[in-house]
C-alpha cells in the first residue's frame, strides 16, 4: 500500500509559515513605532544607576 | 562632571549595538572576537564617559586582571589577593551607595563612573570572578575576557548578573543564528522596549504618585507599583537577552512569570533570578553549610532560617544601605522561612501524600498565589513610602477617620 499520500495529508504544517513570520515581523515593527512615538528622551529604567 | 546614564532612547546607544552586531557576527576567530568585543565594551563606555573616566575604568579592570594573573594557581597567595580585591570592591560599593560620605572622604570623583556602570551589579560580578579564580575553579582570565565579563555593555544598565561559570562555559565563537532565531532576538528587544515605554509608561502616568497620594489609595498603588516594577525591570532584562543573542553573548534570563509564584521561595525563583542565584551560591549555601557543620546537622530548619536571614538582610542592604531596605530584606526572609515552616507543619499534620494533595488543590493554589502577590506588593511600601513610616496610619490607612474625640 502506498502510504505517501496519507503521510503528506497528515504531516503537520511547517512551524513558521511565511505568513506567520510576516505577522511577527509586523508586530515587532508596530511595537517599535509605538515606542518611538511614546518614549521620552532621557527616560531611565528604575534600576539604572543602581 | 555631570552624571551620565545609559540612555536607550538615544541613537548612539543603538548605533553601538548595531556596530557590535555588524562587527562581531562575521568574526569566526575566537581571539579576534574576544578583543573586538572588549573594544566595543570600552568604546560604549567612551560614549558616556570622558577619556579620563574610561581610562580610570580600564585601569581598574587591568589592575584586577594583573593581580589575579600574578596570584592565580598559588593557593595561599591567590586567596589573599582575592581578599584584598574583595575589600577594594566593597569600598567602591560603599562609595557608590553612600555618595555623600564618599565625597567627604575625597572619593566623590568616583561616583559618576560608578553610577554609569551600575556598580552594584559590577561588584557582584567581581565577587563571582574573584571566588571562581581564588578557589581554583577557573584560571585567571586574560584582559579582554576580564573586560567582557565585568563590563558587558548590554548588561551594564541593570544586569542580569551573569555567573562566572556560565561566562566561562559559553562557546568562544557562538554558532551562527538562523533567521528565525534572529527574529526571536529582535522580538525580545521589541518586547522589552514595548513593556518599558508603552505599558509601564501608561501605568505610571495613570496610577503612580510615588506613594504620595493620601488615603487608602496607597493600597491600590502598591498593587500597580508592583506590576509597573515588573514591566520596567523585566523590560531591561528582555532587551539584554535579545541583544545578547544577536551579538552572541550568553545572557541569563532574569524573570519567569513571577506573578504565578505561590509562595516566597517560588517567587525568588522567578523574580530577579540572577540575583537570587547569586545569593544562593555565595551566601545562602555557604552560611547554611557552615551552620550545619557547627551544629552537627541537627537543626536543619534553624540553619536554613538563619541562612535566609543573612542572605536577604544583605540583599536588602545591596539594594540600598538603609534601615528600611534592611527591614524589607528581613521581611522577605521571614516570608521564605514561613514557607519552610508551613511545609513542615503540613507534612507533619497531613503526611507527605496528604500535604502534596493539599498543595495541589486548585483553590489553595489560587489563594497562595494571591497572598504571595500581596506580600511582595505591600512590602514595597516599606521601602518606597516617601514619608516617615509612622505616618502610614494617619496619612493613609485611617485617613478620614477620627481616633478618639
Amino acid at each position: 500500500m502506498d502510504t505517501r499520500s496519507v503521510v503528506e495529508e497528515t504531516a503537520p504544517p511547517p512551524a513558521n509559515p511565511p505568513r506567520r513570520i510576516a505577522l511577527r515581523v509586523a508586530w515587532v515593527v508596530i511595537r517599535l513605532v509605538l515606542v518611538y512615538w511614546l518614549a521620552e528622551t532621557g527616560e531611565l529604567f528604575f534600576y539604572q544607576g543602581f | 562632571m555631570n552624571e551620565a546614564f545609559i540612555d536607550v532612547t538615544l541613537g548612539s546607544y543603538w548605533l553601538v549595538f548595531g556596530a557590535a552586531v555588524v562587527i562581531l557576527v562575521p568574526i569566526t576567530a575566537p581571539t579576534i572576537r574576544k578583543w573586538a568585543l572588549a573594544a566595543i565594551n570600552i568604546a560604549f563606555l567612551g560614549t558616556l564617559l570622558g577619556p579620563r573616566q574610561v581610562g580610570a575604568m580600564v585601569a581598574a579592570v587591568a589592575g584586577l586582571w594583573l593581580a589575579l594573573r600574578l596570584a592565580a594557581g598559588r593557593r595561599p597567595v591567590s586567596g589573599l589577593v582575592a581578599g584584598v580585591l574583595g575589600v577594594a570592591t566593597l569600598i567602591l560599593f560603599l562609595a557608590h551607595k553612600l555618595p555623600a560620605e564618599a565625597s567627604r572622604l575625597g572619593l566623590g570623583a568616583l561616583n559618576p563612573i560608578l553610577v554609569v556602570v551600575g556598580f552594584s551589579f559590577v561588584a557582584l560580578r567581581v565577587c563571582e570572578l574573584l571566588r571562581g579564580v581564588a578557589e581554583g575553579r577557573h584560571p585567571a582570565p586574560d584582559f579582554a575576557s576580564a573586560v567582557n565579563y565585568l563590563l558587558p555593555f548590554h548588561m551594564l544598565a541593570a544586569g542580569p548578573i551573569q555567573a562566572y561559570d556560565d561566562f566561562v562555559a559559553q562557546p568562544a565563537v557562538p554558532p551562527p543564528l538562523t533567521a528565525i532565531e534572529a527574529l526571536e532576538a529582535a522580538e525580545r528587544i521589541a518586547t522589552g522596549l514595548f513593556k518599558k515605554f508603552v505599558l509601564a509608561g501608561v501605568l505610571k502616568s495613570i496610577f503612580l504618585t510615588g506613594f504620595s497620594a493620601g488615603g487608602p489609595y496607597l493600597l491600590l498603588e502598591a498593587q500597580v507599583f508592583f506590576l509597573w516594577l515588573y514591566l520596567d525591570f523585566s523590560a531591561l532584562s528582555d532587551m539584554a537577552v535579545g541583544m545578547g543573542r544577536l551579538i552572541g553573548v550568553a545572557t541569563p534570563e532574569n524573570f519567569n512569570r513571577p506573578y504565578l509564584a505561590r509562595n516566597m521561595v517560588a517567587f525568588w525563583e522567578r523574580w530577579h533570578i540572577s540575583l537570587s542565584l547569586f545569593l544562593r551560591r555565595h551566601l545562602f549555601i555557604p552560611v547554611q553549610l557552615t551552620l550545619m557543620r557547627r551544629t552537627g546537622g541537627k537543626h536543619v530548619l534553624a540553619c536554613a532560617s538563619a541562612a535566609f536571614a543573612v542572605s536577604f538582610g544583605l540583599c536588602g542592604l545591596w539594594h540600598s544601605i538603609s534601615l528600611r531596605f534592611l527591614a524589607w530584606g528581613l521581611l522577605h526572609a521571614v516570608g521564605l522561612i514561613a514557607v519552610n515552616l508551613y511545609r513542615q507543619f503540613l507534612t507533619r499534620r497531613l503526611g507527605t501524600q496528604g500535604a502534596k494533595e493539599y498543595l495541589n488543590n486548585r483553590w489553595i493554589r489560587i489563594v497562595a498565589t494571591f497572598v504571595t502577590y500581596e506580600f511582595v506588593a505591600l512590602s514595597l511600601i516599606l521601602v518606597f513610602y516617601p514619608y516617615p513610616l509612622d505616618e502610614l496610619l494617619s496619612r493613609n490607612l485611617l485617613h478620614g477617620y477620627t481616633i478618639g474625640r
